[in-house]
């Protein structure tokens, strides 16, 4: 590999002093002259017919300035990334609480949500379907005309049932998982203008500004071009602003009053209208050999997307993709349903569908591993995914697999190496101490049949510094601070020369997402090639400065050199300086286009993958017999991200997926009865907190290069939260002999399962 | 919603005002129960409510000790009587139910008195006042009165205070020398986590080792803060012993069952608070096993 100067390095981000110093404007920070304030109309019902919208009230009040309904909507009221089927403002029927009736703007907030009590919604509630298992049933009332299953993926290879007849082991059981809420520090806010030729512009926070453009574009009925969408900074993200939030309604404000306009929702409607992790029902059967050789995996899978699709389809095939774990199986038979409910709508989040698979395949792995005698680790290494393997979807694993390297590393650790003196002493009688492991792998980017791309652009300043251009928003994950040292190490310049432009159509190309543990691999090789494209340029320019032929310069350092001639150098400074004196500029792209597997899965798209990252954490639990809470005393979590463009980035990945993981086992669930939701914010919604960390959380970097990335890089953003979720519930069997079938395990749920032991 | 906002600089000013306004104002002391109320009302036209700050009155925070008795102003901070001598000295477990309460910024703003009229069932300073018979003085223009922390409430979040009355302090005979005292509390995590069960116990052991005085106050699982006379009579006289300490705890889950009746969380709460009850009692006793 390249030797590089700082990629590798801990380079401090550059975002970090004016977030530490409050100094950063996030979306709900700005504020516009002359702006209106918008507040949103949500449903009253989870389910109903709307019969009349009467908004004269509202429009009488001092103070507002416009109500706008499903008539202002001048092009397809309708937004979604896969499919638009959620209205932009509900005309004639809404499908859960969240669900937007109308737009108030008013000179001030407090008249935007006083207006809202003033518009009168005739409505006829409807039979509402809260269980996806219900909705699935003929019977059900139909929260969409063309049926509650929007997305029914069925894979099968070999014979799982010859295989569960010559197994030795066959383990069948049922598991559940919450509806995990993002609670991203920033609930969804943005500002909006409009200026005389009606071009408009939306600071919001998201996750593809190219993609929000098109949709405000079709909503609006207007060209693309005129939209300028700015989705950097987004005060995190996690795949909760993947979808459209605001920017919609931030675009109607403006046109309709050709006056800036700002909507920072509160938490409370950000719980009831935003995006959640998809709840799974996950039925699975997995024999195994006498040796531990897994034989065979069936898993039926059904997801509730809640009111609309978004990102529930993908979501779906995504999970079938990994519900045999980071494990050669050659005998599958998978399905996954993705279902239409009046609750809250689910889409993308963090581990995309990962996460919900893997705690039921990680439990069942350790469930045979019991039956055999077998260690947790060495089943785990049996049946290890490595390079050239058939996957469960009969994909070769083409590309770079780390997972043997971070056994092995997880293995070596301290914790794994002590644990049973660290479980030997627990910090009171009555609790009791017990270790878990879990492996994952996280397939990265949008998957086969997507078309995945990303450009970067790169500029030589006057100054002698380069503005570089990736869409891609930094969402809080630090790919701005990645993306600068990659560029400075293609380009040969210093970290502190580059000025980094993100998020923004207006002066970035279209990068694609940042989801997907995608931005870094895509972003990075774009910026390869456009770095190549600014040599180019830049030789160009030396040659004629130095008077050598084009093909006689090399880039060094800062500077271009003869070839011929070593001692004839110019600076990039001086390059900048003498392309300014000319009038012109030094400006080059890159376009990358994403490679692919070579397997094609008949009738999906998304899957499967060619990358994938791989994990392998561990937990030391601590389980209080009285009261059923699990404290982690400790956790390990060893990542192959490929190549660690910033170690202490990567760390940082890995400790807070350790918390959002820990979270998802033990205590977050958004509450939803009758289509009702019950956990409105962060007091009965449980988030750990700095004091509900575990004492100690060591990350060990297993780096497994992956040629077609940008000096060896992959992604790493989401399987960090993914293993970790059943090393906890599988540490609470270990220490109390209890397997945790649905998470969060609750101390409710762990007391209760505590004592149908002792009865039985 | 419009309301208004004063900011009395003595407490004679703020009855003086409260008396003219007792049907459209509200003290405010750290607002951490006010503020979250507020926004969660909804917007109506109504007469403007007035806010009462009463956070610059200087009198209102204070610790102190005579003759025997203890005094807490009710503008006293959770971090305050957390960090009190006074309260380490004479009633550790109050110190401990202070520094339970939310995070380091709520513990900062949120104060006894207003914990106190919140009322609120989960409350954790409720259960050692409780435990130690506490009693408040309510001072009004038309003179002050004092009332048993027990005689206070009505139920959750009701008391018997007057619109126009201040809560001025609170106030309790500090324990003997001799006793020993203990608070424990679930919550669904380490830090910002309303109570779910907590109980205060306060025990005075005599020379021979047996429990000659016993005060149990659950949090959380009644309606309102209250004593467990029979978990209390189970250990009164007696050597405690296993058997004793869990026939008391026994009572607390028994109470909590005739009070408040089987609902859905019951088969994990009365166990627990058995379990927790124990423990606190072994707590007191000084066998700790956190
Ligand atoms: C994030 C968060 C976490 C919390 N965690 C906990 C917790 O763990 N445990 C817990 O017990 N509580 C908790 N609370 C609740 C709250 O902080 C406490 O009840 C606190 O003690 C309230 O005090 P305050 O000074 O803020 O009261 P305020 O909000 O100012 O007032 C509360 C009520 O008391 C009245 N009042 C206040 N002072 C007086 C007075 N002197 N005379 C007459 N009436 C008065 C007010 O009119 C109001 O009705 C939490 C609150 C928040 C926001």
């Amino acid at each position: 590999m390249t030797k590089t100067k700082w990629v590798g390095m801990d380079v401090t981000r550059i975002d970090a002093k004016d977030k530490v110093r409050g100094a950063l404007k996030y979306m709900s920070d700005l504020s516009l002259p002359n702006m209106i304030h918008g507040a949103v109309l949500r449903s009253k019902h989870p389910h109903a017919l709307i019969k009349k919208i009467d908004t004269k009230r509202a429009k009488e009040l001092d103070g507002v300035v416009t109500v706008l309904t499903h008539e202002d909507v001048p092009g397809l009221n309708g937004f979604g990334i896969a499919i638009p089927d959620q209205p932009v403002l509900c005309g004639d029927k809404v499908r859960y609480m969240g669900d937007a009736v109308a737009l108030v703007g008013a000179e001030s907030k407090e008249t935007a949500e006083r207006a809202l009590e003033l518009i009168e919604v005739e409505y006829e509630p409807l039979p509402l379907v809260s269980d996806p298992e219900q909705a699935m049933l003929e019977s059900s009332p139909l929260v969409h005309e063309t049926g509650n299953i929007h997305n029914h993926v069925k894979i099968e290879r070999g014979d799982v049932e010859a295989a569960f007849k010559e197994a030795h082991v066959v383990v069948e059981n049922t598991y559940s998982t919450p509806r995990q809420m993002h609670a991203f520090l920033e609930p969804e806010s943005g500002v909006a203008t409009i200026d005389e030729d009606k071009n408009i512009t939306i600071w919001c926070g998201g996750q593809h500004p190219y993609r929000d453009q098109l949709q405000v574009a079709r909503a609006l009925g207007m060209n693309p071009r005129k939209i300028r969408i700015v989705n950097t900074p987004a005060g995190g993200a996690f795949g909760g602003k993947d979808e459209i939030t605001l920017q919609i309604y931030l675009a109607l404000l403006v046109l309709h009053t050709g006056r800036p306009a700002k909507i920072v929702i509160s938490r409370e409607e950000s719980v009831v209208a935003g995006m959640k992790r998809h709840p799974m029902k996950i039925y699975m059967k997995t024999a195994a050999s006498a040796d531990g050789t897994i034989l065979a995996n069936q898993a039926r899978v059904v997801s509730d997307t809640g009111a609309y699709a978004s990102l529930g389809g993908p979501v779906i095939g995504f999970a079938i993709e990994h519900s045999c774990g980071a494990y050669r199986v050659e005998n599958v038979d998978l399905e996954g349903f993705c279902v239409y409910t009046n609750n809250c709508v689910a889409g993308a989040f963090r581990g995309f569908g990962a996460n919900q698979v893997t705690f039921a395949v990680e439990t069942q792995l350790d469930m045979i591993a019991e039956k055999l005698g077998m260690g947790k680790l060495d089943i785990r290494k049996k049946n290890a995914l490595r390079k050239g393997d058939i996957a469960a979807l009969g994909h070769k694993m083409e590309a770079s697999v780390g997972l043997m390297r971070t056994l092995e590393a997880a293995e070596n650790s301290r914790l794994w190496q002590i644990r049973e003196e660290l479980k030997a002493k627990p910090s009171a009688p009555h609790k009791k101490r017990g270790i878990g492991i879990a492996c994952a792998f996280q397939g990265c980017g949008l998957g086969k049949g997507l078309p995945d791309y990303g450009a970067a652009t790169i500029e030589l300043l006057p100054n002698g510094q380069f503005a570089i251009g990736i869409s891609c928003p930094e969402i809080g994950q630090g790919n701005t601070t990645a993306f600068v040292q990659i560029a400075a190490d293609y380009i040969k310049c210093s970290i502190d020369d580059i000025v980094m432009l993100s998020g923004d159509t207006g002066h970035t190309l279209d990068s694609g997402t940042s989801t997907a543990s995608r931005s870094i691999y895509t972003g990075g090789n774009a910026l390869k090639l456009a770095a190549e494209n600014l040599h180019d340029a830049i030789s160009t320019v030396a040659a004629e400065i130095l008077s050598v032929p084009g093909n006689d310069i090399d880039i060094r350092y800062e500077s271009a050199v003869s070839k011929s001639c070593p001692e004839k150098t110019v600076s990039f400074k001086t390059i900048a300086e003498f392309v300014k004196k000319k009038g012109k500029t030094i400006k080059s792209e890159g376009h990358f286009l994403w490679p692919v597997s070579e397997t094609e899965l008949e009738g999906y798209v998304g899957i499967p993958h060619l990358l994938y990252s791989y994990i392998t954490q561990i937990a030391l639990v601590e389980v209080n017999t009285l009261t059923g809470e699990t404290e982690v005393v400790e956790a390990v979590s060893v990542p192959d991200p490929g190549k660690a463009i910033n170690p202490q980035g990567v760390e940082g990945q890995s400790e807070g997926g350790v918390v959002m993981g820990m979270g998802y086992a033990l205590t977050e669930d958004t509450i939803i009865e009758e289509g009702i939701t019950l956990t409105r914010n962060f007091s009965t919604y449980i988030l750990p907190t700095s004091l509900d960390m575990p004492h100690k959380i060591d990350t060990i970097i297993a780096e497994e290069l992956e040629p077609s990335g940008p000096f060896g890089a992959k992604g790493i953003g989401e399987a960090v939260c993914v293993p970790i979720s059943p090393a906890i519930t599988n540490a609470i069997y270990d220490a109390v002999g209890v397997w945790m079938k649905q998470i969060p395990a609750t101390a409710e749920r762990v007391y209760t399962a505590l004592k149908n032991k002792e009865v039985s | 919603m419009t309301f208004g906002f004063i900011r009395p600089g003595t407490i004679r000013e703020a009855i003086e005002f409260l008396s003219e306004h007792k049907d459209n104002s509200r003290i405010v002391a750290g607002a951490t129960d006010v503020m979250v109320q507020m926004r969660s009302a909804k917007p109506a036209e109504e007469k403007p409510l007035w806010l009462v700050d009463i956070t610059s009155i200087p009198k209102l925070s204070y610790v102190n000790l005579e003759n025997g008795i203890v005094r807490i102003g009710a503008m006293t901070t959770h971090r305050d009587v957390a960090r009190s001598a006074v309260i380490h000295d004479v009633a550790p477990f109050l110190a401990d139910a202070c520094l339970s309460v939310g995070s380091p910024q709520i513990r900062t703003r949120g104060t006894i008195g207003g914990n106190i009229v919140n009322a609120s069932p989960a409350a954790d300073s409720l259960p050692p006042l409780t435990a130690l018979s506490a009693r408040l003085r309510l001072i009004s223009r038309k003179g002050s009165r004092d009332v048993a922390l027990e005689e206070f409430f009505k139920g959750p979040y009701k008391t018997i205070i007057e619109p126009d009355e201040i809560l001025e302090e609170v106030y309790f005979q500090a324990p003997e020398q001799s006793s020993c005292c203990a608070f424990l509390k679930l919550g669904r995590r380490e830090s910002l986590a309303i109570a779910r069960l907590s109980v205060a116990v306060l025990l005075d052991v005599d020379e021979s080792g047996k429990i000659s005085k016993a005060s149990i106050a659950p949090g959380a699982c009644l309606p309102m803060p209250g004593r467990i006379t029979p978990a209390e009579e189970a250990l009164t006289g007696k050597t405690p012993d296993e058997e004793t300490v869990n026939l008391a705890a026994q009572e607390v889950g028994a109470e909590m069952i005739r009070v408040s009746g089987v609902r859905w969380s019951t088969e994990y709460k009365k166990p627990v608070a058995c379990a927790l009850t124990k423990r606190a009692i072994w707590k007191a006793l000084g066998v700790d096993e956190d």
